[in-house]
């Protein structure tokens, strides 16, 4: 038996903000690299997976280092959110730098806000 | 967990009130940052999470025999876009200190920043290692 099926995924902590022409998510993942990383939007529903692996030195001669403490294991974190407003999927853009995912979802042409001219009868 | 006070966001005073709130709690560091040690013939190893923290936001000091480490950052700046859901700390601040054996080589510690993992590498003194001079006759 494969033993990550055995272990549950975490539910990943976010933050949204939202504005008249996207919303953004931003979560904490150090120690994720961009390939454990998965973002799959099905209709409304946005899921944001991602596996942590232990981070071992990996420094020449690092090979047989024993842990003195591990607060930091392997990890599986996921979170799905309902967004409100349709997304257009094509222009979703996904950053993760030092260690911080900002996902930038824009809103669907129909869901922003538009200004209507009004005319005088 | 942390007050959720986003969805009053648009009045001014509980704006003011909230901003109130995160500037209280940014005075006081967070020492819950997550830490693996290692220990290898040649060195102690450090690997700290410091996620959304670039390297002139964090601060490793040798005092006392030990070792500090100190973030202080922001969470990056949305623009126009209002917080509408809050799970994740109010800032990245963190501090966290660290003691080792009298064989650690503090002086010589190295650090570096990867996938918002900082890794901080101190040299063991190897036992009855010494360095010769080698003076030409």
């Amino acid at each position: 038996m494969n033993p990550k099926q055995t272990i549950r995924p975490t539910q990943l902590p976010v933050d949204l903000y939202e504005g008249d022409d996207q919303i953004t998510v931003l979560a904490r993942l150090p120690g994720v690299r961009p390939e454990d990383l998965e973002v799959r939007l099905e209709g409304d529903q946005l899921t944001v997976s991602a596996t942590r692996h232990e981070p071992v030195p990996a420094g020449e001669g690092d090979h047989q280092a024993r842990a003195l403490f591990r607060e930091l294991g392997e990890a599986h974190f996921s979170r799905q959110i309902r967004l409100r407003s349709p997304i257009d999927a094509d222009g979703i853009e996904a950053r993760l730098e030092l260690g911080l995912l900002q996902l930038r979802l824009p809103k669907a042409a129909a869901a922003r806000p538009r200004v209507i001219e009004v005319r005088a009868g | 967990m942390f007050l959720n006070l986003a969805p009053l966001r648009r009045d001014p005073v509980l704006a003011a009130f909230d901003q109130l709130l995160a500037d209280t709690t940014r005075r006081a560091p967070s020492t819950a940052v997550r830490v693996n040690g290692y220990q290898t013939d040649e060195a102690y190893i450090l690997v700290l999470e410091t996620p959304g923290l670039s390297f002139d936001q964090i601060e490793v000091k040798v005092e006392n025999g030990g070792l500090s480490v100190l973030g202080r950052g922001q969470a990056p700046s949305q623009g126009e876009q209002r917080l509408v859901h809050r799970e994740l700390p109010h800032s990245p601040d963190f501090s966290r200190r660290f003691s080792f054996g009298d064989d650690a080589d503090l002086e010589q510690a190295s650090a570096e920043l990867k996938d918002g993992l900082l890794s901080i590498r101190i040299p063991r003194r190897q036992p009855g290692a010494r360095r010769i001079a080698i003076v030409a006759a």
